[in-house]
């Protein structure tokens, strides 16, 4: 059952093309996303958070097709966005950056109030829940962040490098959060930490210069880096698989763009 | 740095949840569910072998609070949840009596006491107690006191005449009160007033 | 079971995973599962933990899922007259009732009522639109107010209505293009994933800022001495919202930064730049500013005008509304994107 699918999905941006007929599909459970700098992991991510409007393909999110309005306003109201730079009112304390969101998101306004403490609480910023964003550490801001993408318990949660700025120990508990937020949401994580997906992925999607270089468990794409194409390359076994994976992508490509020639 | 985790917040959420339901957010009571449709199928598949009526059980109930969140005032949800489930659980039983003219059976006795985990912990003499109970007297226990169910309710769900869970209650209290004399300290367990 | 430390009213434990998973397999002696029954009963936190765990058997987990889409698909199915509102309405409590109520429910699962009553609504709405009014902008506004109060009592600067005039309807559309859209609203792009963001959001802000601004320009116009040719205090006010409603729907095409640049450019050049050809040095005193400001506003035809490009542009943003569903191309998000593909 998928909850997120995009067919020849094409995102460009001006002569660039950030992503070339992607297809995928996603379910519940933790996808990550990872590929190295320019691979589109962003425009995909911002394609699927309904803010960027893709050049070309179809998208579908939670059985809505994004064409109307009002499939777009459904479409939001069951999604969670935590942007790769995002900002906020640094006047705001913590309850009401989450609770600006809340109201974004229409939630009723009596439920908000008890899921905004509630969001908070879970990314362990209980304690500040009333000091100001602008007094808050970037570690605390980055899991503020992380508050107001689940504040309305979303059935499709989108994080664009969300460990980014959280010391180890804070990654670790993240991680878990992640964990316990895939038994029922399709969290979709792009990140380029390869331990992030180790970890906390079920399913990774591996992009190459906006097309999909791999699909697989974090486990088969260790075995992968086990196996005699990752065998010359260092690091552990998952970010082996990593490279061996892009290294294979990137030779098929090479290969179809030369018989073409 | 604080842990990932729900703490105190969970104080008032399943309160702001059925005010939610009240009006209408369908989102709520896909969490008020989440929530709470667990524990309760497992309580009602202890008290009910039938796993078909289990879930029609399950599913009325969560179907009751859409309708009435309304009624709700304040206090225990979750106490709340299972009025409304163990009513539903009586007339199920009631209907399906009815239609079979078949006695419920009892559920078969649970394990003995030797792995309880409540020894030693504040329940600790009360669990010793009603281990030493027999089921039939247990399940009558269980059913007026923990479930809350008045006797016509519990002859109803148990299958048994009015008659016999007063006497069987009866009996249970009788012995209860027994085995914690024995064991000495009846008066400081929290379920000292029961007898 | 850990035992915790909680205050008089709290329970003294709570239920442990081990316990859970026991509660949930069926293997927990019945003593222990009746302890656990009735703490769960009380305790919303250990209640999620043990349901959570039950869905984790792999019996109970299928079948939990299944009674949730069908609890679903029937609470869905419902038309509004029944379901929780017809109970409500059973209950004859009507004060609970939100105004909105009659229209929430009716698409089933996508629409859901917005608050619980007016005022609260009301309340969130004005909180929402603060960050339009933080900042630079409600500075300016003050700035410019006090500045044109105190140059015409404490300069004796009679003329300071006339310029107050010709400033006072542009101080709203800059509020309105620093209040909304990628450059100007930091959590734009958290926003723009929204229900809420886009048309309606940069709505409840340009309300929020015409509702500052209006009264207190007209108040402050009010005060100034007026000189005979100036026009009245309130005859700023349609040719303000019509350039504020062109900003609007000048942003559905351009983005509201530069609308708001555009628009202040044009009032400029239709103000200043006849008064400076009727100037002698070239440089307008403030008496020809003020015979141009009367041109441009006073008089019913002036005004009439006014009204209909206000409603002109009310009606083109009105076809134009689906411009403000997804971010500009030219966003943060490209500059993200030329980052990312750099």
């Amino acid at each position: 059952m998928s909850t997120i699918s995009v067919n020849g999905l094409t995102v460009r941006h001006r002569r660039t093309v950030a992503l070339d007929g992607v297809d995928l599909d996603f379910g519940p459970g933790v996808h990550g996303l990872l590929g190295p700098n320019g691979a589109g992991k962003t425009s995909l991510i911002r394609v699927l958070a309904t803010v960027a409007r893709p050049t070309g393909g179809r998208v579908e999110l939670l059985g809505h097709a994004l064409s109307g309005h009002r499939e777009l306003s459904a479409a939001r109201r069951r999604l969670g966005y935590l942007p790769q730079d995002f900002g906020y009112y640094p006047g705001f304390t913590v309850r009401e950056f989450v609770g600006y969101v809340a109201w974004l998101k229409a939630m009723p306004g009596d439920i908000a109030g008890a899921a905004v403490e509630r969001a908070v609480a879970r990314v362990g910023l209980a304690d500040r829940i009333d000091s100001k964003m602008r007094t808050l550490s970037g570690g605390m801001v980055r899991r503020a962040g992380i508050a107001q993408a689940i504040v309305n318990e979303p059935d499709v949660l989108l994080l664009d490098e969300p460990t980014a700025g959280l010391d180890p120990e804070q990654r670790v508990e993240f991680r878990s959060l992640l964990v316990e937020l895939g038994h029922r949401t399709t969290v979709i994580v792009s990140t380029h930490l390869v331990e992030d997906v180790a970890v906390a992925c079920t399913e990774v999607t591996l992009l190459a210069s906006g097309r999909v270089a791999y699909r697989g468990t974090p486990a088969s794409l260790a075995t992968l880096g086990e196996s005699d194409a990752g065998a010359d390359l260092g690091g552990n076994p998952v970010e082996r698989g990593y490279t061996a994976a892009l290294r294979g992508h990137r030779a098929a490509v090479a290969t179809t763009t030369g018989a073409r020639r | 740095m604080k842990r990932f985790r729900p703490l105190r917040a969970d104080r008032g959420y399943d309160a702001a949840l059925l005010r939610g339901i009240a009006r209408g957010d369908q989102a709520a009571l896909a969490a008020f569910y989440d929530r709470h449709a667990g524990w309760l199928h497992a309580r009602l598949a202890r008290r009910c072998a039938d796993a078909e009526t289990v879930r029609e059980v399950l599913q009325d109930t969560f179907v009751t609070v859409w309708r009435s969140a309304g009624s709700y005032r304040s206090g225990e949800a979750g106490g709340w949840l299972w009025v409304i489930a163990a009513r539903r659980l009586v007339d199920a039983q009631r209907a399906q009596a009815r239609a079979e003219r078949v006695v419920h059976e009892p559920p078969a006795a649970v394990p003995s006491a030797e792995d309880s985990a409540l020894g030693g912990l504040e329940y600790g003499d009360v669990g010793t107690a009603l281990d030493r109970l027999s089921p039939e007297l247990r399940e009558v226990l269980r059913a007026t006191v923990i479930d809350g169910l008045t006797t016509r309710e519990a002859a109803q769900l148990l299958g048994i005449p009015e008659g016999t869970v007063k006497t069987r209650a009866m009996r249970a209290r009788r012995e209860l009160r027994a085995v914690l004399g024995q064991l000495g300290n009846a008066a400081t367990t929290p379920w000292g007033g029961l007898a | 079971m850990k035992r915790e430390q909680v205050g008089p009213g709290g329970p003294a434990w709570h239920v442990d995973e081990a316990m859970s998973r026991r509660y949930a397999d069926g293997s927990l002696p019945e003593p222990d599962a009746w302890s656990l029954e009735k703490h769960v009963e009380a305790c919303g936190r250990c209640a999620s933990a043990v349901s959570a765990a039950v869905r984790a058997t792999g019996t109970a987990g299928p079948l939990l899922e299944d009674v949730r889409g069908a609890l679903l698909r029937t609470v869905a199915e419902e038309a509004p007259g029944e379901g929780a509102g017809a109970t409500e309405r059973k209950r004859g409590a009507g004060a609970r009732r939100s105004p909105l109520r009659p229209s929430a429910g009716r698409r089933g699962v996508a629409v859901r009522p917005a608050s619980a009553s007016l005022p609260g609504r009301l309340a969130r709405t004005v909180w929402a639109a603060g960050p339009a009014l933080r900042g630079a902008w409600g500075v300016a506004l003050l700035v410019v107010c006090a500045g044109a109060v105190a140059l015409a009592y404490g300069a004796g600067f009679l003329a300071a209505r006339s310029v107050f005039f010709a400033l006072a309807p542009v101080l709203p559309l800059a509020g309105v293009a620093l209040s909304y859209g990628p450059y100007a609203d930091p959590m734009y792009e958290i926003s723009a994933a929204a229900p809420s963001g886009g048309l309606r959001l940069l709505l409840i802000r340009t309300t929020a800022v015409l509702g500052v601004s209006l009264p207190l320009l007209t108040a402050v116009g009010a005060l100034l001495p007026a000189p005979p040719g100036v026009p009245g205090a309130a005859a700023w006010l349609l040719p303000g919202l019509a350039l504020t409603v062109g900003t609007l729907a000048l942003g559905s095409c351009t983005g509201c930064r530069t609308a708001g640049a555009l628009v202040a450019a044009g009032w400029a050049f239709a103000v200043l730049l006849p008064a400076a050809a009727h100037a002698p040095n070239g440089a307008p005193t403030p008496a020809v500013l003020a015979e141009q400001l009367g041109r441009c506003v006073s008089g019913s035809a002036a005004q009439s005008g006014w009204a209909a490009a206000a409603l002109c542009c009310a009606g083109l943003l009105a076809l134009r509304r689906r411009a403000f569903d997804f971010a500009p191309d030219h966003g943060p998000g490209s500059y993200l994107n030329r980052l990312e593909n750099s």
